[in-house]
This record gives structure tokens, C-alpha cells and sequence, in this order.
């Protein structure tokens, strides 16, 4: 019986995650593996956007930074880092790190730092459609010609393969595209203890401790609904840590001496966080069942999951695919009570009113109050709270056509003066506008996104 | 009848999946799982976001966890980085939902 125990952490549950989380997990950690979480469906807009703008860009830019303040570990040898903070541009994220490396560490030997790619499929889509790809949008079927001239990029979601490789070869920072978020935490799992790709219950262990700590302190006392006014030291929380034995079972914990908690809700709120089907949650390594699963606390903060089950991968990957889809813009305004709705009604109206008099239609024009739980549409209309005594009050806007949302910005700021009287905040001037950058799910078949890693340095 | 509150019973948390909404559901006690698969059925929850869901609302069961979760189909509308709601990724739904009132008669 193999008695290892491999310690991985998460250190960023996205990108702009606090940038302390990676430091002060791995100072008390005593982690093998540090992975980061970068990338989610949004995340892939913004590095589309950033990578039209800059070709060099495309990849989360503080990571060098990040690395940096745990380089010491990684230097002595102690820990490995595997992130898909390489984005749209894994090449030229491993390229700044060695950079960062030859910069602040001069007289150290630069460690091994490999990237995974092959992921992105961008310049691809003429040659895999003549293959008989299709790209129609997963969700609602529409033909993939809808956007084909819009589209920024198309990743497929990618499994572990190329994190297993790069680690096999030694490597000790493994920086990757769109690697699926959970394959992150399988890839050293798999490295470490070599299990047969076809143990696919070990598999989906492996991927349900991935999908424990991807998301960061969700599961170690953030975003807790059931306790969270009694979590201790929330400033200093800590970042969640799985001890994986060789037989799928692992405990959850974080960092002795750290804030949070780490109990069966904590761990649970973030098992059933954003998973669909629970017996059919889809990855490239392995389709994992979450319910056959055992959540037990062994002792405090330390909770152990056991009892995981798989199935074999889909034979298609899913795609991330971005493209432009117009442009947004939006305002607030502060409204004092009393009558804060009233006031809001009249903003609307001048608004609508004020548009329709310049002669501006715009594609969708979108009001909220903030402050009467008006953030999902429908909930104000319970009136579940009193009146409150301020309001924030918000309009959005969306068009193809940025010059006319250019003049929808104008007509927020001069309701200070001729709407309803108590208006305020804002101090921040008019609003900017944006250009939307839609997301776009599709398919492809898995023999056509064939991976590749290399160690640069 | 006085109000029941989902709240009293269950703790949950929701986030994006494309432009559904996924929302987990956990029962604080086991004991009160049975009445959550019992009440917090997918119509239910439909009905209470009538206003964002037109499309199909699925509930899968997990008495491993004491759990359900919900996809709330085509519920974020745009979704994402399109969306103008504040809540373009559904981070709110799940303690919204805590606001049913398990004694109002279901629609």
C-alpha cells in the first residue's frame, strides 16, 4: 500500500483573486503543488479583448508577479506550480516568467518552466470545418457562420495530459491554455502516483479535489451562506488545500493558524457550485459522478471526501469560443430618500424620454435599483425589504453602434440637475464604453485538438 | 399561516454554467432533505423566478449530500460579459431562492 500523501493548494480562484492568497498559502502550506485558477467563460473575453489590442498579451499579466513572491519555494525545490494563467498566450506567459526569473534572481539557476498548448483553435477553424467540425453554438444550436466574422478565439477546454507530460519531464512550473480548471489538480495527481487513465474512478477523485479548491476560499469559508457571520478572521482566510492519498480519497483543509473553515457545509456549498448534472459532470479526463460521494469531518477543518466514481470522457472537448458582439455602456446615480422609487421612475422616464427626443433607439436599455434586490429581475417585486432610505440607481445600455451609446452616456449626469431633487454620487463621471465580447460554447472532436508542451527554459 | 422560510432549513450557493444558472441547495439538517426534495420542486422554483425563467428549470437530487441543485435553462439571459443585469453570472440567485416561503402555496 502506497502511504504518500501529495499536498496541492489553490492559490487564485480567478484571475484578480487577492494577490496575497498564493504567498501566504504557500508560506504555511507545506504544499508539493500550487495551482492557479485563471481562466472562466468572462476571463476568456477579457484576454481575447487585451490580445486583439497587444498580440504579445492575451495571458494573466500579474502572474509573473505572483511567482515571484514565491520563488524562493520553487527555487529550493519544494514546490511546483501549475496554472492556466498562460491564457490565450502560453508561449509568451512562460516567456515573461523566465524573464521575471533572469530579472530578480540573477544568480539562481532559472527552473524548469514548460508550457501546454494546442488548445486554441483560432487559426484552425477553416481546416477543421473542412474535417466536418461545425462550431453551432452548444446551447442553442444557431450555425457557427451567425458569428464566424466576429470571432476573437475558440479554445477547447483541455484535460490533464500535457500537465502529467511537462511534470514527467521534470518540469516545475507548467503554465498552459484552457486547461479544464479541475485537470489543473489531476495533472500532478497523476504524475505523483501514476494511475491508469482508465481508473476512472480515480480519475474523478482526482478532478472532485480539483473541483474543491478551483474556485479558492469557496470552499474554506468564503462565499459561505450557511455561516458566514461566524467565520473567524475573514481578512486573513485561508486558501483550501487537498491531501490526496493514492487511493482517491482526500481530506480538505488549509493552512493552521489561517481564517476560515473548513467544515462539511463549506465543503459542500462549493461541491454542488456551478455543476449541472451531479452524476454527469463533464470534463476531458473523465466524467465524474458527485453522488456517490462520503463528506465526513474528521477533526476541525479537516473534512474528508471519499466514495468518488467515473466515467469515460466524452468523446468531444468543449469549446470556449469569444467573439465581438457590440458594445455596452452604463451610469449610476445616488438617489436620497424619501420616495426613492418615485425618484427612480422619474429618472427612467426622463432617460427613456431624453433618448427618444435625440432620436437614439439603442438594442437593449436596462434599468436596476439598487438596493431594493432589483440585482435579479423580478425580486423588488416581492418588496421582501421596507423602502430604503437610498437608492443607486443604474442604467445600462447595449448597441452594435458605440456612437450611439457615446450619447447615451450624456444623458445621465444632467438628471443631477434637472431630475428629482437629492441626486447625487456622481463623482465618477460619465460612464465608459465597453466593447462587448460575447461567449460562444461549441464542440469539436477530441482526435482534432492534439496538445503539445515544451520546456523553455 | 406564518412564513417558512426556505432559509430556515436549507443553505445555498449559484453561479453561471453558459447562460443557465446553477443553483445547490443543502439541507442544514439531513432530516429536513425529504422536505426539501418534496417542496423545492422544479416548478416551484420556476414559478419563483418567473420573471428571468421562460425556458425549462431541471432539479437533480443528491441525498449523498443532502443536496439539490438546480439549472435554471437560458436564466441569465445574454449571460456573461453580454449581460447588463449587475448579476450577469447568477451569484445572487442562490440567496435569493432562500426567500421562499416554503407555507405560501405553490403556484
Amino acid at each position: 500500500m502506497n502511504n504518500k500523501v501529495v499536498k496541492i493548494g489553490c492559490g487564485q480562484g480567478f484571475w484578480g483573486d487577492w494577490l496575497e492568497g498564493p504567498k501566504r498559502l504557500v508560506e504555511k502550506g507545506g504544499l508539493d503543488y500550487l495551482i492557479l485558477d485563471y481562466l472562466a467563460e468572462v476571463t476568456m473575453s477579457v484576454l481575447a479583448k487585451q490580445k486583439t489590442r497587444r498580440p504579445e498579451f492575451g495571458f494573466g499579466r500579474d502572474l509573473p508577479i505572483l511567482l515571484k513572491e514565491i520563488a524562493p519555494s520553487i527555487l529550493n525545490g519544494k514546490l511546483k506550480v501549475v496554472t492556466n494563467g498562460g491564457g490565450l498566450n502560453p508561449r509568451g506567459c512562460a516567456e515573461a516568467v523566465v524573464q521575471m526569473f533572469k530579472t530578480n534572481f540573477p544568480n539562481a539557476p532559472i527552473p524548469k518552466i514548460a508550457f501546454v498548448e494546442g488548445d486554441d483553435l483560432t487559426n484552425s477553424i477553416s481546416a477543421l470545418q473542412a474535417k466536418g467540425e461545425k462550431f453551432s453554438h452548444l446551447e442553442s444550436g444557431a450555425p457557427f457562420s451567425a458569428i464566424s466574422d466576429r470571432m476573437i478565439s475558440m479554445n477547447a477546454y483541455t484535460g490533464s495530459e500535457g500537465v502529467v507530460e511537462a511534470l514527467d519531464a521534470g518540469a516545475q512550473i507548467v503554465l498552459t491554455g484552457r486547461v479544464a480548471d479541475p485537470s489543473l489538480c489531476l495533472g500532478p495527481l497523476l504524475h505523483e502516483f501514476s494511475w491508469p487513465r482508465s481508473d476512472y474512478n480515480l480519475l474523478a477523485a482526482g478532478i472532485i479535489a480539483g473541483h474543491v479548491i478551483e474556485c479558492g476560499t469557496q470552499s474554506s469559508g468564503g462565499n459561505y451562506s450557511l455561516g458566514w457571520e461566524n467565520i473567524k478572521n475573514p481578512a486573513d482566510i485561508g486558501y483550501p488545500i487537498v491531501e490526496v492519498s493514492s487511493n482517491g480519497t482526500f481530506t480538505v483543509t488549509k493552512p493552521v493558524g489561517t481564517g476560515g473553515e473548513v467544515s462539511v457545509a463549506t465543503v459542500t456549498e462549493q461541491l454542488v457550485y456551478e455543476i449541472g448534472d451531479p452524476q454527469n459532470y463533464m470534463t476531458p479526463d473523465v466524467i465524474a459522478d458527485f453522488t456517490s460521494l462520503e463528506v465526513t469531518q474528521e477533526a476541525p477543518d479537516r473534512v474528508v471526501v471519499r466514495g468518488a466514481k467515473g466515467k469515460p470522457p466524452p468523446s468531444t472537448l468543449k469549446i470556449s469560443g469569444t467573439y465581438r458582439d457590440g458594445f455596452k455602456a452604463e451610469g449610476t446615480l445616488v438617489l436620497v430618500g424619501p420616495k426613492v422609487f418615485s425618484k427612480a421612475a422619474v429618472c427612467r422616464m426622463m432617460i427613456e424620454e431624453r433618448l427618444r427626443l435625440t432620436g437614439i433607439t439603442l438594442e437593449e436599455l436596462y434599468f436596476e435599483n439598487i438596493g431594493s434586490f432589483d440585482c435579479i429581475p423580478g425580486m423588488a417585486a416581492k418588496r421582501l425589504y421596507p423602502e430604503p432610505g437610498e437608492l443607486l440607481f443604474r442604467v445600462a445600455a447595449r448597441d452594435a453602434d458605440e456612437k450611439k451609446l457615446e450619447r447615451f452616456t450624456r444623458e445621465i449626469a444632467p438628471l443631477v440637475l434637472s431630475g428629482p431633487s437629492g441626486i447625487t454620487g456622481y463623482a465618477g463621471g460619465k460612464g465608459e464604453v465597453k466593447e462587448v465580447v460575447s461567449f460562444w460554447p461549441s464542440l469539436v472532436t477530441r482526435e482534432n485538438v492534439p496538445y503539445r508542451w515544451e520546456i523553455v527554459s | 399561516m406564518s412564513p417558512r422560510y426556505l432559509r430556515e432549513i436549507a443553505h445555498a450557493r449559484s453561479g453561471d454554467k453558459g447562460s443557465n444558472v446553477n443553483i445547490g441547495v443543502i439541507a442544514k439538517d439531513p432530516a429536513d432533505y425529504q422536505e426539501l426534495v418534496k417542496s423545492l420542486t422544479p416548478e416551484r422554483v420556476k414559478s419563483f423566478f418567473s420573471e428571468v425563467c421562460h425556458n425549462e428549470v431541471l432539479r437533480y437530487e443528491l441525498p449523498n449530500l443532502n443536496a439539490v441543485n438546480f439549472l435554471l435553462k437560458g436564466a441569465l439571459g445574454s449571460g456573461g460579459s453580454a449581460s447588463l443585469r449587475s448579476d450577469a453570472q447568477g451569484k445572487a440567485f442562490g440567496e435569493a431562492l432562500l426567500h421562499l416561503d416554503l407555507n405560501e402555496a405553490a403556484d
